[in-house]
């Protein structure tokens, strides 16, 4: 009987050549043996799999930049200035017989760092032989200090970086064990890239915004240099391409330059009074995303892409069906890269988002309904002769003081990316603010996570506000995310707190960069929309910027029954925690579906106008398994369509008459004055049959200056963010702002003019 | 500081950085005390001269302190390292979850502290049990007896787990 140690030995390739000896004589006396090997052999693949794949925590940017000894930016600017100083004069020195002798790590005690030892002895401060480095422009920088800068700093090393060296496998005639070290080799090296990548992006990625992801993937400038060359054979001096080549380098070493200066004044713009540090950041991300523009590398917010629905004729798709959205992330976003002097890029604008950041005066729901429906028929502002329906859905505004109770849990990413300004501190102060419109008798408890994840506060009453508001302020940003551990944890709180007949709902504050530990969403996904089912909501809150991730942010809450905002600033924290609090929380009706019939001897085609990736198929309508939107409290939420009547048919690109069928007959219904009909099922939140609503929806010719100023206010709005994203409808911005100017004087609405002249002026 | 000698230092920050706080925080079970320990355990490597690889090294020193930090630390004269248990289970424990990964891990978490380390050494770093040996102060048999015996006990316990599931 051999030693069973040993087997473990053998197999993960450690036994000794006598030891394989041994085992090899042992396996032939008991052929078992080989399973039992091989049993160990997965086991240990699986153990590698998994302990690989925990995430990697991050030292803190102070900590980094302790061990690598750096300082202030033009400090080490002037340092390197300086070691070249020593290094030609050293170089002098020694003349060509031998190498420069090593230098001292430590300067001699009375010489500052970054001074300038001359050969004579004498030390003169570094301002003296390079001036002021912080305000040199960089064209001015001497081209060595350039080269031998980012020899130090900058990817290029990262770029041209060879694997590090590998040990050898001690015994190379165990075909498992070296297989296994050359899988390690891998897996290290392209984590190194990783750590490096990290390293090179940190500051950003826990800034405002994000460079690093994309960064180590560019080529080398030196590296294209070489490869024009040599693929061109006889040298083509295209002095412009050259010029460009050297003005990106440039570029890129600014870049890593405003990176560093981040790293090493991050503490010092936390410590700034609010605006100032606004300002401040923003300068810095105006001026990365300026050179992040001219080098043509994208951001890592990370965005779906939106296929405008086409014009459908009714006669083949007489239904069109689609779940209602309530969320208005999309606009404050849109905010945020307009404030900042950016357009957004397409794939961020939702029209029907931007349209329910506002609030309509919809008619109030008759007693007993959850939510009124209407419907408004005009011009579209892009071509007088196609008509536009616009239905208008409106929750039941509830009394704060006779909500239900509730149980909140908030779940808050901690990770470091969140350590930023506009990141946890709004968190803490958006749930701060949502904490002081509570009643005594809901509850609320706080899960954090990050690289581990944890409960900072049990389901607490928030009569015991001091308490959670101390708990709130006590958060502190660190390590790396791990979302699906977190939300676990989370469910389980709010389970445990459940309330019958209360609004039961978990909070979720994050920036949405769920890259470490998650490695399937849809298991993620499947257990927000299981716990949805029994009864606990989520609302997703999104934070920062950089590395938003708005197309998962926005896919969750929709799977958890909830809510999605985008909170740019303190503004907007008081409108969704505030203001519009009641209708944040309280879900009124669930999987909202609106499914319209078009009726084919009034319209030609017709199309929705946003909500396109909210589309259904027909048969979903009725089928009450299918999820939807929610609407709370209060939420109004808008639809757009444009419809072409038969008499302006134009009938571009229309399908062929059908070979093996007969055109279905018009009913009677058909030739009265209805356009369309409006269908709407929904759910009461606690119940899981639907509701039906319907009703019949005609022309009355109205031109868009006799319609209400809502609707005009609604369709300006659909033409902003149309324009924007570079849609096949574009209206003259002489013409929206024209609809715009005829509305009230509500703040919202004010501000969303300044947006809209931002957004020309960009153009 | 040497040019050469910082790249170098980078380039083994870059490197090591996250094993070796994934490493010190499993022993301490609390980041911000791993990072402590990991910026101490690169300050030393900041005095050496260049060498390669240096993870085996760092480690070992960063064992070396934490178990040091424990001896000096008063309060926690008993909390030496071998006695230290993982933090209480969370609620996500509780939870069932189908994922053969994470049933490992809850398993590994629960391995005498010992075993525990060497497992990981051996399969998130890939060391050998010499190596192993150098770091935690075994002999490399010692290493391969304690590894057995955490494979043994986690063979046992995923395969009951899959009987009852």
């Amino acid at each position: 009987m051999i030693d069973q140690t040993l087997l473990t030995a053998y197999a993960l390739g450690e036994a000794t050549p006598a030891q394989i000896k041994a085992v090899k004589k042992a396996i032939k006396q008991d052929p078992s043996l080989k399973a039992e090997i091989q049993a160990i052999q997965e086991m240990a693949s699986l153990l590698g799999e998994s302990l690989q794949h925990e995430p990697l925590p991050k030292l803190t940017a102070k900590q980094r930049a302790r061990i690598l000894g750096q300082r202030p930016l033009w400090l080490t600017y002037a340092g390197l200035a300086a070691a070249l100083l020593i290094c030609i004069i050293v170089w002098q020195y020694v003349g060509t017989q031998s190498l420069p002798e090593p230098i001292p790590t430590t300067p001699p005690a009375e010489v500052q760092s970054g001074d300038v030892v001359l050969p004579n002895g004498q030390v003169v401060p570094l301002e003296q032989v390079v001036g002021q480095p912080e305000l040199v422009p960089l064209d001015e920088v001497p081209e060595e200090i350039l080269r031998d800068h980012q020899v130090d700093n900058t990817l290029h090393q990262a770029a041209n970086k060879k694997p590090p060296a590998v040990p050898k496998p001690r015994l190379s005639s165990q075909p498992h064990h070296s297989h296994k070290y050359e899988q390690n080799t891998i897996i290290e090296y392209n984590e190194s890239m990783e750590v490096i990548q990290k390293d090179y992006g940190i500051g950003i990625t826990d800034a405002p915004c994000a460079i690093a992801k994309s960064y180590p993937s560019e080529p080398s400038v030196d590296e294209s240099y070489l490869n024009e060359e040599n693929r061109d054979g006889d040298v083509d001096p295209n002095v412009l391409d050259r010029k460009e080549a050297k003005a990106d380098e440039r570029r890129k070493f600014q870049l890593g330059k405003l990176k560093e200066e981040w790293l090493t004044q991050q503490q010092a713009y936390l410590n700034l009074p609010s605006p100032e540090r606004k300002m401040a950041i923003q300068q810095i991300e105006t001026k990365i995303n300026q050179l992040r523009d001219e080098l043509g590398w994208s951001n890592t917010e990370s965005y779906a892409v939106i296929a405008e629905n086409p014009f459908l004729d009714p006669q083949h798709d007489p239904l069109s069906t689609f779940s209602i959205d309530v969320d208005t992330a999309s606009y404050s976003n849109l905010r945020r890269f307009l404030n900042q002097g950016q357009l957004p890029p397409p794939g961020a604008i939702r029209i029907e988002e931007l349209i329910n950041y506002f609030d309509y005066a919809y008619p109030t729901p008759d007693p007993g309904q959850p939510f009124s429906a209407s419907v408004e028929v005009t011009s579209a502002p892009w071509n007088e002769a196609h008509r536009i329906a616009r239905i208008g859905l409106k929750g039941y505004e509830v009394d704060p003081a006779s909500r239900p109770a509730c149980n909140l849990v908030f779940l808050v990413d901690v990770s470091g990316s969140m350590e930023n300004p506009n990141k946890l501190p709004l968190v803490q102060s958006s749930l701060t603010k949502l904490v002081n419109h509570l009643r005594g008798d809901d509850s609320v408890a706080l899960v954090v996570y990050a690289g581990s994840s944890g409960t900072l506060l049990d389901p607490t009453p928030v009569s015991q506000k001091a308490t959670i508001v101390q708990a709130i302020q006590q958060l502190s940003a660190g390590g790396s995310t791990q979302g699906s551990a977190g939300i676990e944890a989370a469910y389980a709180l709010a389970q445990s707190a459940f309330k019958k007949d209360g609004i039961n709902r978990i909070i979720l504050a994050t920036d949405g960069d769920f890259n470490v530990g998650i490695s399937d969403n849809s298991s993620l996904e499947k257990l927000i929309s299981e716990k949805a089912k029994g009864g606990v909501f989520l609302t997703v809150l999104g934070f920062g910027m950089g590395n938003y991730q708005d197309s998962t942010l926005e896919l969750l809450a929709d799977k958890g029954n909830g809510f999605y905002a985008y909170i740019d600033s303190e503004v907007e924290a008081d409108k969704v925690m505030v203001h519009q609090l009641t209708g944040t929380l309280m879900t009124i009706a669930k999987d909202v579906k609106i499914q319209v019939e078009f009726n084919p001897q009034a319209v030609s085609s017709y199309r929705l106008i946003g909500y396109e990736n909210r589309k259904m198929a027909a048969r979903d309508f009725n089928d009450d398994s299918k999820d939807a939107g929610e609407i709370g409290a209060g939420h109004t939420v808008t639809a757009l369509y444009e419809i072409v009547p038969v008499d302006q048919a134009s009938k571009a690109g229309s399908i062929d008459p059908l070979k093996y069928q007969a055109q279905a007959e018009p009913t009677a219904d058909a030739f009265s004055n209805e356009l369309l009909t409006v269908k709407i099922r929904y759910k009461k939140p606690d119940s899981d049959t639907s509701q039906l609503l319907s009703f019949p929806v005609s022309d009355s010719y109205q031109k868009l200056e006799e319609t209400s100023a809502d609707t005009q206010f609604a369709l300006a709005v659909a033409c902003f963010g149309l324009n924007l994203r570079g849609s096949a409808i574009q209206t003259p911005w002489p013409k929206v702002q024209k609809w715009l100017k005829a509305s009230s004087t509500d703040p919202l609405r004010l501000e969303f003019q300044t947006l809209v002249e931002k957004a020309i002026a960009l153009q | 500081m040497h040019p050469t000698k910082s790249a170098w230092l980078r380039d083994q920050l870059n490197l090591c950085e996250g094993k070796l706080l994934r490493y010190a925080q499993s022993l301490l079970g609390d980041l911000t005390h791993a990072q402590d320990m990991v910026q101490e355990s690169f300050l030393r490597l900041a005095q050496q001269e260049p060498f390669d690889p240096t993870l085996p090294w760092l480690l070992r020193v960063c064992r070396n302190l934490i178990t040091d930090h424990f001896r000096k630390d008063k309060h926690m004269v008993d909390a030496t390292l071998d006695q230290r248990i993982h933090p209480a289970p969370s609620p996500l424990d509780q939870l069932e979850t189908q994922d053969i990964t994470q049933r490992l891990m809850r398993l590994v978490h629960r391995l005498p502290a010992t075993q525990r380390e060497i497992v990981r050494l051996k399969f998130q770093e890939g060391l050998s049990y010499k190596e192993i040996g150098e770091i935690t102060g075994l002999t490399a048999n010692h290493v391969g007896v304690l590894l057995h015996q955490a494979m043994t006990a986690l063979r046992k316990k995923m395969s009951t787990l899959e009987v009852r599931t």
